[in-house]
């Protein structure tokens, strides 16, 4: 009995592929960002509560993983699960690709109860940033919800990355992203168009394995 | 005692085969083909039944007083009659007309607007908009792994009872994409069993020569978005589908609804300006209301004498579908409902 319950255990340890892991980090002026906490900004403060993005399609090592990631800053722990540790490059889209989106509602990470898919049109929302800026002593809420994938206007973005022998974590940092709170453009972009078009552009080259 | 068995085992299977057989829509060889791609999503008996529950069921919305078939009673065609817009949770009043569900196999976008692309997500506007249910698909989801109800319906037809947000979208979808109306006396006329009148007649000519480029046969849509000359309302400055192509082009354009069952789906227009259907007749004849973007085919009017407009609104009766609007399996499942 003992030595069949030892061959079953041998048996599932070679079948299960060994798995590592990449964490997510969401990153400012070098420090991580932590939900719902202060943090200083030029000569005032902000204060980011909202942090939810798609990667999908995740190519590592030339084989692309199983799962994508719902990265959520609230979550306690956010990582890629990868069948090889070393990693020098690695593929991902950001958000969700326009033939899923195509195919109407999904499930797993896609699942709507995610609060990622938007309800007034058809579509995911791709990458969501919201927080409050707190300028002169006035405080401004900015929200920024990228997505759509119609009408000329698909905010898709498929992301390479290359990184030296001892990466050990994928970061996206928040500066670019946040000069867009000094200029006079409004603080909210909440559909899909032009905006959010340039913003996904900004995103891809927010992204760094570290 | 074995035969009895035997006996009830098969009775059991053929039961089980019928009540989780793949469905087809049946519609007229005539029409085209649906655009709805059912090799994905393949119609499932049992799913289009729980479709229709979720559909008739107020705990969609947050203070669990307002259905889907609230707004798209069955007996109206699938959308409301009371009000000219939406009328949603606390009394609220939306922004839009509700439009009548039916033919939705047949259509690539959906809503007045065109802002929804798949039946699956259609749900999700409102159920999300605070004048409509006021609720959210997570909210929902909670309520519903709470119902033994639906666990044992979900349990039934996947191999688990998980309620899960897309499970609910889809099998909303399901019985929405079902929804089929071909069984007019116009749609007997076409098939050979019946006939026009000689009003009824005269009314389709009139049909044909100056309504038919829009409101096309057999399904009396394009369901292409134009502009047809409402002169735009300031409370609401609705820019229609603008709003979702962001085109300046597209201001003030709405899908052209279909003339089906027109009969029981007043109040017309997507703002429900209009309740009766002369007025309609009476806005193209002399109320077209001049813009950028009003379609080429209205510049002029549609002008009609008093004769042909009862010619007309005689002709647009005969789309009236009975059969749809009052068959029990798109009526309330009061079955599902009064299980204990």
């Amino acid at each position: 009995m003992i030595r069949s319950i030892q061959i079953l255990i041998l048996f599932f340890s070679f079948g299960v592929r060994a798995q590592d892991s990449i964490p997510v980090k969401v990153m400012y002026d070098r420090f991580e960002i932590q939900p719902g906490k202060t943090i200083l900004f030029q000569d005032d403060s902000i204060r980011i509560d909202v942090v939810k993005f798609y990667l999908t399609n995740v190519v590592v090592g030339g084989s692309e993983l199983s799962s994508g990631l719902l990265f959520d800053l609230e979550k306690d722990q956010n990582y890629l699960l990868t069948p090889i540790s070393q990693i020098d490059e690695i593929q991902f889209t950001l958000g969700v690709d326009s033939l899923t989106n195509a195919n109407g509602i999904s499930g797993g990470i896609l699942d709507p109860i995610h609060g990622m898919y938007w309800s007034w049109q058809s579509g995911y929302i791709n990458f969501k940033l919201e927080g409050i800026h707190f300028e002169n002593g006035v405080a401004e809420e900015f929200n920024f919800h990228i997505g759509g994938f119609l009408n000329g206007y698909n905010c898709e973005r498929r992301i390479q990355l290359q990184g030296s022998s001892n990466v050990s974590r994928l970061e996206l940092d928040l500066d670019q992203m946040l000069q867009t709170l000094s200029t006079d453009q409004p603080k909210k972009i909440m559909s899909p168009g032009k905006r959010a078009m340039e913003f996904a552009d900004i995103l891809v080259g927010s992204f760094f394995l570290r | 005692m074995r035969l009895i068995a035997i006996f009830f085992g098969l009775i059991f299977l053929l039961v089980g085969f019928r009540s989780n057989q793949s469905i087809e829509l049946i519609f007229p060889s005539s029409w085209p083909e649906p655009i709805y791609n059912s090799n994905n999503y393949p119609l499932n008996e049992q799913k289009v039944e729980l479709g229709r529950a979720l559909f008739f069921d107020p705990q969609l919305s947050s203070d669990n007083t307002i259905s889907c078939a609230s707004c798209h009673s069955p007996y109206n065609a699938f959308t409301h009659v009371d009000h000219q817009l939406s009328h949603g949770i606390n009394d609220r009043i939306g922004t839009r007309n509700s439009p009548a569900i039916f033919n939705l196999a047949w259509q690539k976008d959906l809503m007045w607007d065109g802002a929804i692309h798949h039946v699956d997500a259609q749900a999700l506007a409102p159920i999300n908009h605070p004048d409509e249910m006021g609720s959210s698909i997570n909210e929902i989801v909670q309520k519903l792994n709470k119902d033994v109800r639906y666990k044992k319906a979900f349990k039934s037809i996947y191999s688990d009872d998980l309620i899960t947000g897309e499970r609910v979208l889809k099998l909303l979808g399901q019985f929405m994409i079902s929804l089929v109306s071909c069984d007019s006396k116009y749609d007997r006329v076409m098939s050979g069993k019946d006939k026009f009148d000689e009003q009824e007649k005269r009314g389709y000519e009139l049909f044909c020569k100056n309504c038919s480029e829009c409101h096309k046969e057999p399904l009396f849509s394009d369901y292409s978005f134009r502009n047809n000359g409402l002169e735009p309302d300031p409370q609401l400055k609705d820019i229609g589908r603008m709003k979702i192509t962001q085109n300046r082009m597209d201001s003030l354009k709405f899908k052209v609804p279909s003339l089906r069952n027109i009969e029981f789906t007043f109040p017309y227009m997507h703002d429900g300006r209009y309740k009766k259907l002369s007025e309609v007749i009476d806005h193209y004849d002399r109320k077209i209301h001049f813009s950028n973007t009003l379609d080429p085919i209205l510049e002029k009017g549609i002008h009609f004498t008093t004769n042909e407009k009862v010619d007309l609104v005689a002709f647009l009766l005969t789309l009236t579908d009975k059969n749809f609007m009052f068959a029990p399996e798109h009526g309330y499942p009061k079955d599902f409902f009064n299980q204990k």
